[in-house]
């Protein structure tokens, strides 16, 4: 089984970052920027952070390293900037201008304040990370691996983007609100001075996180079952992925490290403290990579005299 | 025009010659090969024999390879050839992963991929592509597509995939089964 | 669509493309030309690899030479390499030759990867740390010839004779100039030498007895068939040019009938497949001969002039013979034994190829007698496209040169009984034995050329014991099997493409030329060479103790092989005129078409007192079948393998890719009633060995019979001959000095491993 692991760590951390974002920015007011913000800039806005000293500095470096990672797939690395030219047919294409773009947009957000991050760059960013996440879903959309050959690999991607998206954005989130701590301690630092210093994370940011994540957790879960329910009724080869994945325990192990731990704590009670937050983001985040090893590891490609 | 392989069931003997001719013409790493000669398994016919189909590269009408590949290694030359550009490939397996036929494969050696060229350079010169011209009982053939069709022919086998996907260049003539005098 | 798009010429495109889209075609590579130049984009349109080997693809490059396939093989392919700046680049058929055709099979396309192997013996090494240690040191020629020219002379000292020394030398290297190796043994006295034939002994000695010796006629007139009857053997993966002669006698309305316990390659092509039960096809073919005698369909006139014995053998089969009995012998259904019998002897001419895989059993001679009757009787053999073919040794009247020289003056050896000396023979199928119970002077010294004994023998355990009891193991190879691991020095061969020679088929009847196309590799010599060096130490050390030449141009040696008999067999005056390309002898397309047979009688003996003599039937009668004892309820059957030849071709880095494991095939009811499923391994084991192999389940063997093909993997403990007794075949003693081996007589149990 190949487990492409440069793949998984890529498509996940840019998923993770794409989420990661688009909660920072929900957080920040969202699209309320073009309803109530236009007129007069808040005070976030004017005493936002200096270029590279904010939150969003956390995704610049997940998703610079989520690119870093994603040129170990290549047999030549360095030639990687050619991957550009087919935009024509080739999704991959596609993917590496578009994440590039993300990549770029999130950079610039570090850059600007005020009404232009806010009315301009964040949401171009945040449709970019949606649209990357597209073009990487559709690369895997192939008659020729039947478990895949659906908008499955997208709908994956997109859960993955909620789910790892939604503790990191918290994290960012944090860091934006008592940013300043350079970038040696991009995020226990601002953490522990939104705790200590202000109390904890504010309630609404936390408590809406919580309800998101656990509905993320559920939406996984129920997709999954039906997905896997399809394979079960779909071509022969898309029954032997099926049957790679239950068998498969990296699947189970996602299952409790990514979904029922996570599930449970969030039941249990809403997690405000730096601790608990780190706890859930990397249960998550490891079982979206567990997930990600067996997408990859489990599919049955068509060939010859295959699934007979 | 679009040429292609006949690829005769009833004649070939599964010799594995025109698997071997196509290594040695292009001497290529033992961990590739760009043609495989596969087993028709046996429960698909109702004796048991022993009857093979060979595969390349099936040069298709609508190459999946050509359509995902990020940096155009792949073209399609008017006499419907696939070729793939080795220089241009950055290893990216794209091209492996689409292929239902398993057609292009990944060389850990020059960490990029390969696959069957159809000889394109000895079709350039007139002569026949290795593999055809290895088979020593004519049961592979380089054919024309574009043209009516090929008479007395199959596009599928069992244990072909769906040719409705990417139009693979390749016909079959199907299996002729003979009398057989078991013991059981 | 490709700017580089080039229209093309040629045969093919004769054929492709109307004349009309070729003028069109040209016209758009034209202009694509034109265009490319304004627009050079070569730094992404750089040459693929298929242009980079490709190379490869303009043979302008190359200088060609003639080589031959020396394999122990039927087709013994003519082969055209492609030098390079002094590298083999690649190999192809040559067209020339109408047998092959310009076609290679797998193993032949494989050449460059034998020749360049990096498992190829390179130097000559010195086993240190005893048999089997893997402990070797490289040494250099001089020391290698100075270690065995000192231990020859020792033990000659020793036992004031050379007797102690046994050469084992057969298949590995048909090609004639390795008949040196005979040669040296015989220069330096009289030795104890291997005698015999694995292979097909019993089937020779039928055919003498039947017709003086075996003569099949040209395989290439198989396409005069109108009835072909492939018994017991398998040419879709032994004999795969022999394919399409098969298939073109059946285009001009042929019959195809394959007879064989096994569903094999060639059965699957079959019109008509008959599974018979193993080592009956004497009562199969003796029951078709009582049928042709009840329905009078016998040739009178051919019984009448050409054959003797017909009353003889008729009242045999009167007496003895049903078409019922023949039934219940082979399991072949009574009618269906009569269908063949009937169209077999109606249908003019009529073909039967006999196999060597079925004469490999402890009756394997007296069937193959019974199925060349069924020609005679029917006035089948000396007619083109008919015959009893098992295989032909008429093109190989060299002079053997390389081979014949004398022992030195007062040479000691085995006294006869007319005086003469001569050297001691061992059976070369019971090889490992016969070492162990030599006296008088026990053997000492082995050298092993050609050969690799600990795979290819039965009862690999007595060899291996016979090769621990040597003072001096010497084996000449190009890897490292297992009877080179086994010894205490091993020499680098060449390959056919390293130095001269000249090969001929035992099936076909060409003939060419092996050029050197390249250097010897590494340090490799040829048989001729090494015996020249050995020579030469011997004879610095103790002159005289060695009648072999120390020097001598290998072009010349060559030439030497040749006479004036084989000239005009091949039309030819000059051997160098070989080198043109490989000639095919001048011999009628159908054997024995002047009825001049070469028994005592002159005639086809159905009746042979010479057979008497060698403690036969005089007649062609049914010995029974060896049957499966209790504790071994199943045969196991191990034929060849299409993608190596005994020991050779399936270590090559090539084929392990393409086929990384041997199997065992065995059938569903079996499997099931064992519990076995498809990919299980299991074991196979009688008293002699055992063997651990991956099962798979198939139909195309018969439920108590398993198939597994011999071969030798690279790094993979499997040997066939693990569980073969050494049981003689019924013949072979009067043509190849010893009986055969029944290497299918080899029952064994089977469980789950």
């Amino acid at each position: 089984m190949e487990f492409e692991w440069p793949l998984v760590f890529f498509t996940v951390l840019t998923q993770m970052a794409v989420g990661a974002f688009i909660f920072y920015w929900w957080s920040q007011g969202g699209l309320t920027a073009y309803t109530a913000g236009a007129a007069g800039g808040s005070g976030q806005a004017a005493g936002g952070p200096s270029a590279f000293n904010g939150g969003l500095i956390i995704l610049v470096i997940v998703q610079a390293l989520a690119l870093g990672v994603s040129l170990l797939h290549l047999g030549h690395p360095l030639n990687a900037y050619r991957a550009l030219i087919h935009l024509k047919t080739s999704w991959l294409s596609r993917e590496v201008l578009l994440t590039g773009f993300f990549f770029a947009a999130l950079a610039a957000c570090n850059f600007w304040a005020g009404f232009r991050r806010r009315v301009f760059a964040m949401p171009l960013t945040a449709l970019l990370g949606v649209i990357a996440i597209m073009t990487s879903g559709m690369i895997y959309k192939l008659p020729a691996r039947p478990a895949w050959n659906s908008l499955w690999p997208m709908v994956s991607f997109y859960l993955t983007a909620w789910l790892a998206g939604v503790p990191l954005g918290v994290l960012v989130t944090a860091r934006e609100i008592s940013p300043g701590n350079g970038f040696r301690q991009p995020v226990a630092l601002p953490l522990a001075a939104a705790r200590e210093g202000e109390g904890n994370l504010p309630a609404a940011v936390s408590g809406s996180a919580g309800r998101l994540l656990l509905g993320g957790i559920a939406a996984s879960v129920v997709l999954n079952i039906l997905y896997l329910s399809t394979l079960a009724a779909g071509r022969p080869e898309a029954a032997a992925t099926l049957g790679n994945i239950l068998v498969s325990p990296l699947f189970w192990l996602r299952a409790v490290l990514g979904w029922l731990l996570p599930g449970v704590l969030l039941l249990i009670r809403e997690r405000r403290d730096l601790r608990g937050i780190l706890l859930l983001l990397a249960l998550v985040v490891l079982g979206e990579i567990l997930g990600r090893a067996v997408f990859y590891g489990t599919v049955v490609p068509m060939g010859i005299n295959q699934g007979m | 025009m679009q040429l292609g392989f006949l690829i005769n069931t009833e004649k070939c003997i599964g010799c594995q010659s025109c698997e071997m001719a196509c290594k040695n013409e292009f001497q290529t790493d033992a961990v590739v090969h760009w043609r495989r000669v596969y087993p028709v398994g046996e429960k698909n016919y109702p004796r048991p024999e022993r009857i093979f189909m060979s595969i390349a590269c099936n040069h298709c009408a609508r190459p999946e390879c050509l359509r995902v590949c990020p940096v155009q290694a792949y073209t399609k030359r008017e006499d419907g050839i696939v070729v793939h550009n080795h220089d241009r490939c950055i290893g990216c397996r794209s091209c492996v992963m689409a292929c239902p036929y398993r057609a292009p494969q990944y060389n850990p050696h020059y960490r990029k991929v390969e696959k069957c060229s159809l000889c394109y350079l000895r079709i350039d010169q007139g002569k026949k592509p290795a593999c055809v011209d290895a088979c020593s009982v004519g049961a592979l053939q380089l054919i024309r597509l574009d043209k009516a069709a090929v008479p007395d022919t199959v596009d599928r086998m069992p244990g072909f995939p769906d040719p409705s996907i990417t139009g693979p260049s390749v016909r079959f003539v199907p299996p002729v089964i003979g009398t057989q005098v078991r013991g059981n | 669509m490709d700017k580089k798009s080039v229209a093309g010429s040629g045969a093919i495109w004769e054929k492709l493309i109307t004349r009309r889209t070729f003028l069109k075609g040209t016209a758009v590579a034209g202009a694509a030309a034109a265009v490319e130049g304004l627009l050079n984009f070569d730094f992404l349109w750089h040459l693929t690899p298929a242009a980079r080997a490709g190379s490869n693809n303009n043979d302008n490059k190359y200088q060609v030479f003639l080589n031959v396939c020396p394999r122990n093989c039927y087709d013994t392919c003519s082969i055209l390499s492609y030098v390079q700046d002094g590298v083999l680049k690649k190999v192809t058929g040559n067209p020339e030759q109408t047998f092959t055709r310009g076609h290679l099979c797998a193993k032949g396309y494989t050449y460059t990867r034998r020749v360049y192997s990096p498992d190829r013996i390179k130097y000559p090494m010195r086993q240190t740390g005893g048999r089997g240690s893997g402990k070797w040191q490289r040494i250099n020629w001089d020391e290698a010839m100075d270690v065995i020219a000192r231990k020859i002379l020792e033990l000659k000292k020793r036992y004031g004779s050379t007797l102690p020394i046994c050469l084992d030398k057969y298949s590995g290297n048909f090609e004639i100039m390795h008949y040196g190796i005979e040669g040296m043994m015989s220069s330096i006295g009289y030795t104890t030498r291997a005698l015999g034939t694995p292979c097909w002994p019993a089937g020779i000695d039928a055919q003498t007895f039947d017709m003086g010796t075996l003569y099949s006629s040209d395989p290439e007139a198989m396409v005069n068939a109108r009835y072909l009857i492939l018994w017991g053997v398998n040419p879709a993966w032994t004999s795969i040019h022999s394919m399409h002669f098969v298939y073109e006698a059946r285009k001009r309305g042929a019959k195809l009938v394959v007879i064989d316990p096994v569903i094999s390659q060639t059965a699957s092509k079959a019109d008509l497949y008959v599974q018979i039960n193993p080592s009956t096809d004497g009562a199969l073919a003796l029951g078709m001969a009582r049928y042709i005698l009840d329905h009078n369909l016998y040739d009178r006139d051919y019984l009448q002039n050409h054959v003797i014995g017909w009353e003889q053998f008729a009242a045999y089969l009167r007496d003895r013979v049903t078409t019922g009995w023949a039934s219940y012998k082979t399991g072949v259904p009574q009618e269906v034994i009569e269908t063949l019998a009937r169209e077999y002897a109606t249908a003019k001419p009529a073909l039967i190829w006999i196999g060597y895989g079925m004469q490999r059993h402890t009756n394997g001679g007296q069937n193959v007698r019974a199925i060349d009757a069924l020609a005679a009787i029917t006035g089948n053999i000396g007619k083109t496209g008919g015959g009893a073919n098992y295989g032909q040794l008429e093109t190989w009247g060299f002079n053997y040169h390389a081979m014949g020289f004398k022992a030195p003056a007062g040479s000691k050896g085995v006294s006869k009984p007319d005086g003469t000396v001569s050297d001691r023979f061992i059976d070369i199928n019971n090889f490992g034995h016969d070492v162990l119970a030599a006296k008088d002077p026990p053997v000492k010294m082995l050298w092993i050329a050609c050969r690799n004994p600990l795979s290819q023998d039965p009862e690999a355990g007595v060899v291996e014991k016979a090769f621990r009891s040597m003072e001096l193991v010497v084996t000449v190879d190009q890897f490292m099997n297992r009877s080179a691991q086994l010894s205490d020095i091993v020499l680098p061969a060449t390959t056919q493409f390293e130095d001269w020679g000249v090969n001929a088929s035992y099936w076909h009847y060409w003939v060419g030329i092996n050029q050197q196309a390249i250097k010897p590799l590494f340090e490799a010599k040829s048989d001729v060479q090494i015996a020249m060096a050995l020579s030469r130490r011997l004879n610095q050390l103790a002159p005289g103790s060695c009648t072999y030449p120390v020097d001598g141009d290998m072009q010349d040696w060559l030439g030497k092989e040749f006479n004036a008999k084989t000239y005009q067999m091949l039309g030819i005056q000059d051997w160098r005129e070989l080198l043109k390309g490989p000639r095919k002898a001048r011999l009628p397309a159908a054997s024995w078409s002047d009825g001049k047979f070469r028994t005592p009688s002159g005639k086809y003996e159905l009746y042979s007192q010479e057979a008497q003599k060698f403690g036969h039937n005089p007649l062609p009668v049914y010995l029974d079948e060896e049957k499966a004892p209790e504790k071994y309820p199943y045969r196991l059957l191990t034929p060849h393998w299409k993608l190596g030849l005994h020991s050779q071709f399936q270590n090559l880095d090539w084929m392990m890719s393409t086929n990384p494991e041997p199997w065992l095939e065995i059938h569903p009811d079996l499997a099931a009633a064992k519990g076995i499923r498809d990919g299980d391994m299991v074991k196979v084991f009688n008293d002699l060995g055992w063997l651990i192999i991956k099962a798979r389940v198939t139909a195309t063997v018969p439920p108590g019979i398993m198939a597994a093909y011999e071969a030798w993997y690279r790094d993979v403990d499997y040997n066939v001959n693990y569980t073969v007794k050494a049981t003689p075949a019924d013949m072979g003693t009067k043509a190849t000095g010893n009986p055969g081996i029944a290497f299918h007589d080899n029952f064994i149990d089977i469980t789950r491993a």
